[in-house]
């Protein structure tokens, strides 16, 4: 048995825990916004937070997460509406969005260590792939969501 | 030549003799932002009225990122007279189109032509929709139709102030005959609200929220899950395969022989017309997968399988075998061949001549989301989910593999998370449904890993050019030579010899169908993309030979007396000098291009084009791009600034056409600096994104994206700045000092 707490609900599953926790979330929890890009860790498509950190979910196996606090895109707000949604909304950031919970979680984690990023860390923290291209609008998102990041708290 | 309009029934008849019909709902993939609103009456095919009033739009097109379901909102919305915030879209049901004489007229999302194409007839949906609910309300109430108005989701009275709902409307409008299209008058540009405004993407929030339903995210009651081992090398059979090693193993693994063949084709074929001219057949070698609980335990249960396959006849193939082959094809006639004036003489009599060979590599189109579909079949019925570029092929192909009627099949269109051609063949639905007639009843999910999303997918052709050019003792270009050989069935050559560039002697050759061991497939800016950089390299080659700013040698080139007088379709030539010239003017402009202003490492590259894959083909826009470029003392190669200037006719979504323009920049640049895929042995030699690398953050170069104004219907953007994007960047890293880049990916040092 592992347990979690997810989403900030405690929950118990019976699985395998050598199984990457990825497919823990999308087919045993059901929460299908965490997304399969390459399943070794290269593309982030499947980031989520563990205790705060990025995490490629994809190349986690689930017995790591016994006791800890996992954050995916469903959990990051209530209505859609953390200040780093917000941005990616405001810039209209996704094409065909596959890649964007992963790069949202990613730069929810950059910003969280870093509330005022320049272009030189965003480099270096945002690796996630986004095969439409969309990287100027994803800049731009986070160094707006930078910007309000005074009157955002921590998750 | 394959052309891609279709002999296209007329749309306007069809809806003339389609009856409007209520029919009740059935759940398709899109975007829902209109919460649960209870479902009412359907519209034309295109429309359904719900009953808090709020509409919902089919869309006949893939959403693939190209906002496909916000512009052709957009488009019936406006003459609709519905507001923005009442509609949520819905994908076609390709049955009802199929059933319907391809009432939604242009289904497959290819070529960059869905606003194109879909343009007047989503318009004329609208407009027919708004008249029958007009006459409706006429008849409900006894008003004068002369006297009502539509807006915002009611027909009002213009006098008297009262109004009625379009859902009240709604059951009594459909009896109404639709009016034919030249009975409608649409509205003009000056009088658009939504056409031509950056209104918010339709799935802009389900984006950021984890909320967009592709196709991998089916969940099904009861539904399994299927992982897949292909044969590695393509065409390849499987010998003897022992499934022993899954006995012991979670999940309860099941092993399910799939056999390779003939899935359809990845474009549509007019009626009439030889497919395999038109289109190329998609084929798939054999494969085993394993259908099991979930799919981690199917994908691991793959490693217990022993499989002998046999591989055929192209393990004896690579990469290199067949640039060989090309290679040895260059150095014999060609099949095609156009020619101009005297080449041989015009080499004689040249002040200097330069030779040069140029090569394209095998790419793999790569979407993000890994190729998946979902089936649940029975024997009387068929429903297969999946995000598809060409969904009334995979209806079709569903149909013929089942033995089922297309009324018994139901193809249901998901957003796709990305699909840049790769989803035009639909051979993993093909594979999906193989395993789902094995488990009736039990909805089978089948999961690509990128390890085969990778090695088993449909490439862009390997291709190799020569050119051959003189300068005269002025330093024009006296004469032009193009040579190219490629690997594919599909035609698309057309790059090398649709140059607007005229040259008082010329020649174009080329030939195809070299063996190949890969399968050809459309790969986002398809022939253009392999031909133009090279085309306009050897320009740039030719202009520096001269001494000439390459600026200057396009212009004079685009002039409209360079055009000859005894040029097929002579008019269309001269009308395309023009368009290209002007905007090759802005560009230069909005640049500030200065050819002796440029700095000791740094270096800029411009080109312009359209993608007239024929003399007259309607939907491509006209496109120019300018790179700037430094390269470091250590040889390191940063792209400093994309330009891209466009005129691509009426804009329905200003801030959509600058969100594929930017993303298309992105992706010519993975493909300039990064993508090659290598065959040994028969088989593809990358496996993931580590060895077939996609551009990152780091890399992206601001982007300046300049829309001209424009009109007539809207011309294409989805691939229109990749073309030119490594044209401009390879002629950057030669200004700047850099090696002369002949072959892809680009290498510096």
């Amino acid at each position: 048995m592992i347990k979690m707490r997810l989403n900030k609900k405690d929950i118990s599953i019976y699985v395998d825990g050598q199984t990457p926790l990825l497919w823990v979330i999308r087919d045993t929890l059901k929460l299908k916004g965490t997304k399969f890009g390459c399943g070794a860790g290269l593309c982030g498509a499947c980031t989520v937070h563990i205790d705060g950190m990025p995490i490629r979910s994809c190349s986690f196996p689930v017995s790591g997460v016994n006791g800890r606090d996992v954050t995916t895109i469903e959990g990051l707000s209530q209505n859609n509406d953390h200040p780093v949604q917000q941005a990616w909304q405001k810039h209209s950031v996704s094409q065909c969005g596959y890649c964007q919970s992963g790069m949202i979680m990613s730069a929810v984690a950059l910003l969280n260590k870093n509330p005022k990023p320049s272009d030189a860390d965003i480099n270096r923290e945002m690796s996630n792939i986004c095969r439409c291209g969309t990287y100027v609008r994803i800049r731009d998102a986070i160094k707006t969501a930078a910007e309000d990041s005074s009157q955002w708290v921590q998750l | 030549m394959s052309k891609l309009t279709l002999n296209r029934r007329s749309f306007l008849g069809s809806l003339a003799t389609a009856s409007a019909v209520a029919t009740f709902p059935i759940t398709l993939g899109g975007f829902r932002t209109v919460q649960s609103a209870e479902r009412h009456t359907d519209i034309l095919y295109w429309v359904t009225i719900n009953s808090d009033n709020s509409v919902t739009f089919k869309i006949p097109q893939t959403e693939i990122g190209q906002a496909v379901t916000t512009t052709i909102s957009q488009l019936l919305a406006e003459e609709l007279e519905v507001s923005w915030s009442s509609v949520s879209t819905e994908f076609y049901d390709p049955t009802t189109n199929l059933d319907n004489n391809n009432v939604y007229v242009w289904t497959a999302t290819l070529a960059s032509m869905g606003a194109h194409s879909l343009f007047d007839p989503a318009r004329v949906a609208g407009a027919q929709i708004r008249v029958m609910l007009i006459k409706a309300a006429a008849v409900h109430s006894g008003w004068n139709a002369s006297d009502l108005v539509a807006s915002d989701n009611f027909i009002h009275h213009k006098t008297k102030g009262k109004k009625l709902s379009y859902a009240e409307l709604a059951p009594l409008a459909v009896h109404i005959t639709p009016p034919s299209a030249d009975q409608l008058q649409l509205k003009s540009a000056n009088e658009w609200s939504l056409i031509g405004n950056p209104v918010d993407r339709i799935d802009l929030k389900p984006a950021t929220s984890g909320d967009v339903e592709y196709g991998i995210d089916i969940d099904l009651p009861g539904m399994r899950h299927a992982a897949i081992r292909q044969c590695p090398v393509f065409g390849g059979t499987l010998r003897k395969l022992d499934v022993s090693g899954l006995a012991s193993l979670s999940g309860a693994p099941t092993a399910v022989r799939i056999k390779g063949g003939h899935v359809g084709y990845n474009s549509p074929v007019p009626e009439g017309e030889d497919p395999d001219l038109w289109a190329t057949p998609v084929t798939t070698s054999d494969a085993v997968a394993v259908v099991a609980d979930t799919w981690w335990q199917a994908k691991q249960a793959l490693n217990a399988l022993h499989i002998e396959w046999d591989e055929g006849e192209n393990k004896f193939r690579s990469s290199e075998s067949l640039k060989k082959a090309l290679s040895e094809k260059l150095d014999n006639t060609l099949s095609f061949s156009v020619s101009r004036g005297d080449v041989p003489t015009a080499m004689k009599d040249a002040a200097q001549t330069l030779r040069a060979e140029y090569t394209y590599p095998y790419m793999d189109p790569a979407p993000l989301e890994p190729l998946n579909c979902t089936a649940l079949i029975n024997k009387s019925r068929a429903t297969v989910w999946s995000g598809s570029q060409y969904a009334d092929e995979a209806l079709r192909t569903i149909a013929k593999l089942t033995g089922l009627d297309r009324k018994q099949v139901s193809f249901r269109l998901m957003a796709a998370g990305g699909g840049f051609g790769r989803r035009a063949e639909n051979d993993y639905i093909y594979q999906a449904v193989q395993i789902a007639m094995q488990f009736p009843d039990t909805p089978i999910k089948l999961l690509w890993s990128r390890e085969e999303s990778i090695q088993k997918s449909f490439y862009a052709p390997l291709t190799v050019a020569r050119y051959k050019g003189a300068l005269d003792s002025d330093g024009n270009i006296s004469a032009w030579v193009c040579r190219a050989v490629s690997c594919q069935a599909g035609d698309q050559t057309y790059g090398s010899t649709e140059f607007p560039f005229h040259f008082p002697n010329s020649k174009i050759e080329y030939d195809r169908n070299t063996t190949s061991p890969l399968p050809f497939g459309w790969m986002r800016g398809v022939g253009y993309t392999q031909h133009l950089w090279m085309n306009f390299s050897f320009l740039d080659e030719l202009a520096r030979l001269a001494g000439k700013d390459p600026a200057d040698v396009y212009r004079d080139l685009l002039h409209e007396s360079k055009v000859p007088s005894d040029t097929k379709y002579h008019e269309i030539a001269i009308v395309r000098a023009k368009t290209l010239r002007r905007v090759l003017e802005k560009a230069l402009e909005l640049a500030d291009w200065d050819a002796t202003k440029v700095r000791k490492g740094s270096g800029r590259g411009i080109a312009v084009s359209d993608s007239e894959y024929y003399a007259g083909y309607g939907s491509s826009s006209a496109k120019a791009a300018v790179v700037d470029v430094t390269i470091g003392s250590d040889k390191s190669l940063t792209i400093d600034k994309v330009s891209i200037t466009i005129d691509c006719g009426t804009v329905i979504n200003p801030d959509v056409v600058k969100a594929q323009l930017e993303g298309g920049v992105a992706y010519a640049l993975t493909n300039a600096l990064y993508s090659e895929i290598t065959v040994k042995g028969g088989r593809v030699q990358q496996s993931n994104f580590h060895d077939y690398k996609i551009l990152k953050i780091h890399e992206m170069p601001p982007v300046e994206i300049n829309i001209l104004p424009g009109t007539g219907k809207p011309l294409s953007v989805g691939e229109d700045s990749l073309p030119i994007t490594i044209a401009a960047l390879v002629n950057a890293i030669a200004d700047a000092g850099g090696p002369r880049i002949r072959s892809l990916p680009i290498k510096i040092s």
